[in-house]
């Protein structure tokens, strides 16, 4: 801070204990700073922001998004719930229901509460609550009232004094943090932290250095709780055990879930007339090099984008987040004509074969139902060289060109196994190419082969092996692959393996597997990872997306929706400005999906697959047993486009009948 | 955003009716952003992110019947091993014990038996209303209104009115079809037609009970015939004003004399949703059914004009087991899908009176 030029940056704190875990570092000095902290409770706090006496502070979630034109968030900071909150009560003599018609006594010190409490009344029992400002005693629902709402630390104090029997217990209590998560599966947010946006705009750089001051502070309470425990000792004269328990139960940061929990109590908040719209929650820059706000939104992210910009990973976390569904739907179809201009009046599917030669594996991934373990004698396989070439055989009659041979990680297969496979295959069918072994194979063969990756891949390309499918990317940020697939490749690997692939001479393509516990940041890292390696070695043909399958899988995670398929199309076109093709895939998505998907941004229909194995393992009743190449054509025809049937290298094999259209009468 | 329907859009947005022409270039169109932005702008205008259901029991109290539309895998002859015919008392069973696990609502239709008189549904009502006096009842098509009718040979207005005064609370839409008399004979010539469809809903309308209105696509109908379909429906609106949902159901070819059928393709199906929603500007709902599309596609459907999931169709036997239906939803998965697609979850009767009970609400525990 430049000391002298400006006066110093006024910074709020609740005067409850619930922020003291937040705010200790600060009030006992062990974080220096220049800042001054004005306490108060949290109406008080809005009320001081918005005159402009103070610059910083914790403000009610509400107020916010009432006010959020003139607000900016700070990133990770809030007072929030994943469970009972313990501080956000109303004791009553009467069952919830029954309180229609009655008045509840609020004593009028939080903005958000009160606004929580008719939401929950009005959805959940049909009425709007009678809420009136009182002073109400700790202990007692005043004699006019059939309800007291209380927050903060009379409503610890209140609990506690029940439980030592000091106060009579009213008939029913109830904790709306708690009830908001049972009723909405959701967490709630209480408070958040912001910046005045006119003091962001001429004073960034000192934003950034009281943000860093409130991090430190936060950072040094999570290290010292019983320093903080004191202090809140102090305040209430509660007990360090309730105390702590408290504290436990509150979360002071603002990741995806808590932001999900805070939009959908806007949401209730617009639906009640509490709100004018629903607020797109913007943040001040204020970590790394201070820099100005993202100007203008969404639409202009989409210009930019149409005008040929590259997008950057938080312009495409935005879009994700704030984007209306249908409009990156068109801003992705009009970025695919320009790089796919046949695709105005065609789109291209290509006819396949997944071959499992061996489902042995010994990478333990947990989103994976295939699998089965070295000794499995039951139920472990290793296809024979005839197997596989009658299973080629039948996808040449049906007019087939590509085989994707694909298996688990088996330890007994080295580079030997795979050289004659492919030449096997090769010379025996030489006009089928052979798009086959993933990364995580080729890393696996190397392995257990002793050589380098590039050998590897040279051996098989001589062999014939064409191009390699994009396979065992998952998501490509260690953080999530340490999670779900600790033994597989790691990025890095993934990447590496592609890398020699091109300088090999062997194309590839892409995918990712998301919905497996990633944040939408590190989805757009992995997009971007792609395109950096794209930019140097123009090896990568085509992005697959598709969601993760959760059933039968150590990893029983909430099913993707199909909003959020295409959603998901649309942003890799925006995003991938360097890939030609972007792909739907009917698998996870079934064909419904993967045929909307050609009008949201993608341009090829993918393989019909005629043989999967690796996602039906999962078993789950809700996906498809198969879309032929008759669907194929049928599905592609509707959307007005020509079906037209492509080889490996996205050349033309045959061309359809756009009358195949379904006949109607 | 939108280009090639900016002179729809432009009606849209001075509230003028949409043509024929119209909605027959809109039910066509390949341009589906275009199509689904203009339908949720109709929708959002109307319900916000509001998603309603029911949370409802399905009885079908006999599968005999003495039609056989080519599109029906239910209906059996008296003579079938699988025919069956249910008391009243066994209705009154699982009502009651849907009601138990939180149902307010029962929907009844079934084949046009012969063997059944009116008596026998009078009763069916009256110990349903008599044991669960709560609920509404939805019950009985057109088509089933007008066969009993002509059994009992009296009027279809003392049909209903002895229902309504038995508990009917409403009329389902089934049985529509598709209008077209072209389409019809193909499908389903020997049911009433779709004049007496209509008919039979305005004196419904008139005896002051509200009903939806459905329509069956994706199997012998043309575009032009849907959007036919749809303009019958608006003028009748017009004149009586008692439907609140308009429901298309997706053709489901398995099982029936029309098997060699395609299932209908999520174009198609956006195309409908999409179309009725801003050619039926006088119908407050377009409802899709959870159990005629892909789940995928029913997120989807939530951003092409659709504010209304239908009924959870409670099993009892699934409840018996504890387990949850492994295809369908639960109520709770069905709160779980809207709100994973952004909307707020309205649990509603069939005239979309809100339900709330707190049973659903975890109720706080007494200190």
């Amino acid at each position: 801070m430049r000391p002298g030029s400006f006066s110093r940056p006024r910074l709020g704190g609740i005067r409850f204990v619930n922020s003291l875990p937040v705010d200790a570092g600060i009030l006992t000095g062990a974080v220096p700073s220049a800042v001054e902290l004005v306490q108060g409770t949290p109406v008080e706090l809005n009320e001081k922001i918005a005159a402009g006496r103070l610059d910083l502070g914790p403000v009610s979630a509400l107020w916010y998004a009432q006010h959020h034109s003139d607000l900016l968030l700070l990133p990770d900071l809030s007072v929030s719930s994943r469970s009972p909150v313990q501080s956000v009560l109303l004791f009553s003599r009467v069952p919830f229901r029954q309180l229609k018609g009655k008045s509840i006594a609020f004593a009028g010190k939080g903005w958000t509460t009160p606004a929580l409490l008719e939401i929950l009344s009005h959805e959940r029992h049909g009425f709007l609550p009678r809420i009136s400002v009182a002073s109400i005693r700790v202990g007692q629902i005043p004699p006019d009232f059939d309800a007291a709402l209380v927050i903060g630390d009379e409503a610890l104090e209140w609990d506690h004094r029940i439980r030592n029997g000091l106060v009579p217990s009213p008939s029913y209590r109830f904790d709306l943090a708690e009830e908001w998560r049972g009723w909405t599966g959701k967490p709630f947010v209480f408070a958040v932290w912001v910046v005045r946006r006119s003091f962001y705009e001429e004073r960034p750089e000192d934003v950034c250095e009281v943000y860093e001051v409130i991090a430190q502070s936060k950072e040094w309470g999570e290290a010292h709780l019983p320093e903080v425990l004191r202090l809140a000792e102090e305040k209430t004269e509660l007990p360090a055990a309730v105390l702590r328990h408290y504290f436990e139960t509150l979360d002071y940061g603002l990741d995806d879930e808590l932001l999900e929990g805070l939009k959908l109590f806007w949401k209730y908040a617009v639906a009640m007339g509490r709100l004018a719209a629903l607020p797109l929650p913007e943040f001040a820059a204020v970590t790394g090099e201070p820099e100005r706000v993202i100007e203008g939104g969404v639409a202009s992210i989409l210009k930019k984008a149409l005008d040929g910009g590259r997008l950057s990973l938080e312009e495409g976390t935005r879009l994700y987040h704030e984007a209306d569904l249908h409009d990156l739907g068109a801003a992705a179809n009009a970025l695919n004509l320009r790089y796919n201009p046949e695709s105005a009046r065609r789109a291209t599917f290509v006819v396949d074969r997944n071959i499992n030669y061996t489902n042995t594996c010994i990478t333990l991934c947990k989103f994976c139902a295939f699998y089965r373990l070295p000794g499995d004698k039951s139920e472990g396989y290793l296809r024979t060289h005839e197997e596989i070439f009658q299973k080629i055989e039948e996808l040449i009659a049906i007019g087939g060109t590509q085989v994707l041979m694909q298996g688990g990680h088996n330890p007994e297969l080295g580079i030997d196994y795979y050289e004659k496979l492919v030449r096997a295959v090769h010379s025996r069918f030489p006009q089928v190419h052979i798009h086959s072994f993933s990364a995580s194979e080729v890393w696996h063969i190397a392995k257990t082969s002793k050589l380098s990756v590039q050998e590897v891949l040279l051996r098989l390309k001589a062999a014939g092996l064409n191009s390699l499918p994009g396979g065992g990317a998952e998501i490509l940020v260690d953080r999530v692959r340490k999670l779900v697939s600790p033994l597989k490749t790691t990025a890095a690997e993934y990447f590496a393996v592609h890398r020699a692939a091109h300088e090999a001479g062997l194309k590839s393509t892409s995918t990712m597997v998301y919905g497996l516990g990633e944040t939408i940041e590190e989805r757009m890292v992995h997009l971007d990872l792609y395109r950096k390696l794209q930019d140097e070695t123009g090896g990568f043909r085509a992005f697959i997306p598709w969601s993760f399958e959760s059933e039968s899988t150590e990893m029983p995670l909430p099913r993707r929706t199909g909003s959020e398929y295409l959603r998901m199309v649309a942003l890799s076109r925006l995003m991938l400005d360097n890939i030609p093709h972007v792909q739907a895939g009917w698998v996870t998505e079934g064909p419904k999906l993967s045929q909307l998907a050609l009008l949201y941004g993608a341009d090829d229909f993918g393989g019909i697959l005629m043989e999967e194995n690796v996602v039906s393992a999962t078993g789950s009743d809700r996906l498809y047993s198969g879309v032929t190449k008759e669907e194929a054509i049928r599905l592609i025809a509707e959307t007005g486009k020509t079906p037209t049937q492509r080889n490996t290298n996205y050349e033309i094999v045959r061309v359809f009948s756009p009358q195949a259209e379904q006949v109607l009468a | 955003m939108i280009r090639e329907f900016a002179d729809i859009f432009a009606k849209i947005r001075d509230n003028v009716r949409l043509s024929g022409e119209d909605g027959i270039r809109l039910i066509k169109s390949k341009n589906l952003v275009e199509l689904g932005a203009m339908a949720d702008a109709v929708k959002q205008k109307k319900h916000g992110d509001r998603v309603y259901f029911t949370h409802s029991i399905n009885v079908n109290h006999s599968n005999i019947c003495v039609l056989s539309c080519k599109f029906c895998a239910f209906a059996k002859t008296k003579k079938d091993k699988e025919a069956y015919a249910l008391a009243t008392d066994e209705i009154e069973r699982r009502v009651r014990v849907a009601a138990s696990h939180g149902v307010w609502e029962v929907h009844i239709v079934g084949g046009l038996n012969p063997d059944l008189k009116l008596s026998y549904y009078e009763e069916m009502l009256g110990r349903i209303k008599r044991s669960c006096p709560g609920v509404l009842i939805q019950a009985f098509t057109a088509v089933e209104l007008d066969f009993y009718a002509r059994l009992e040979k009296i009027s279809v207005e003392e049909v209903i009115g002895r229902l309504v005064r038995a508990g009917l609370g409403g009329v389902p839409g089934g049985g529509a079809e598709i209008f077209s008399e072209r389409a019809r004979a193909l499908i389903c010539a020997p049911k009433i037609s779709a004049g007496r469809w209509i008919q039979i809903h305005q004196i419904v309308h008139r005896m002051g009970l509200r009903s939806n209105a459905t329509m069956l696509y994706g199997h012998v109908e043309t575009p032009e015939e849907r959007v036919d379909h749809m303009l019958r429906l608006r003028r009748a609106q017009d004149e009586s004003g008692g439907f609140l949902a308009f429901v298309p159901l997706a053709f489901q070819p398995d099982h029936t004399g029309l098997s060699h059928l395609p299932r209908t393709s999520g174009v198609t199906d956006l195309q409908v949703l999409a179309t009725a929603r801003l050619v039926l500007d006088n119908f407050p709902h377009i409802r899709q059914l959870w159990n005629y599309v892909d789940e995928k596609l029913i997120h989807v459907a939530l951003k092409y004009g659709v504010d209304d999931l239908g009924g959870t169709n409670f099993d009892e036997t699934i409840a018996k087991a504890a387990g949850s239906a492994s295809k369908g939803f639960t109520r709770e998965e069905l709160v779980r899908l809207v709100r994973s697609c952004g909307g707020l979850p309205q649990e509603v009767n069939s005239t979309y009176t809100p339900i709330q009970k707190d049973r659903l609400l975890a109720v706080g525990e007494p200190v």
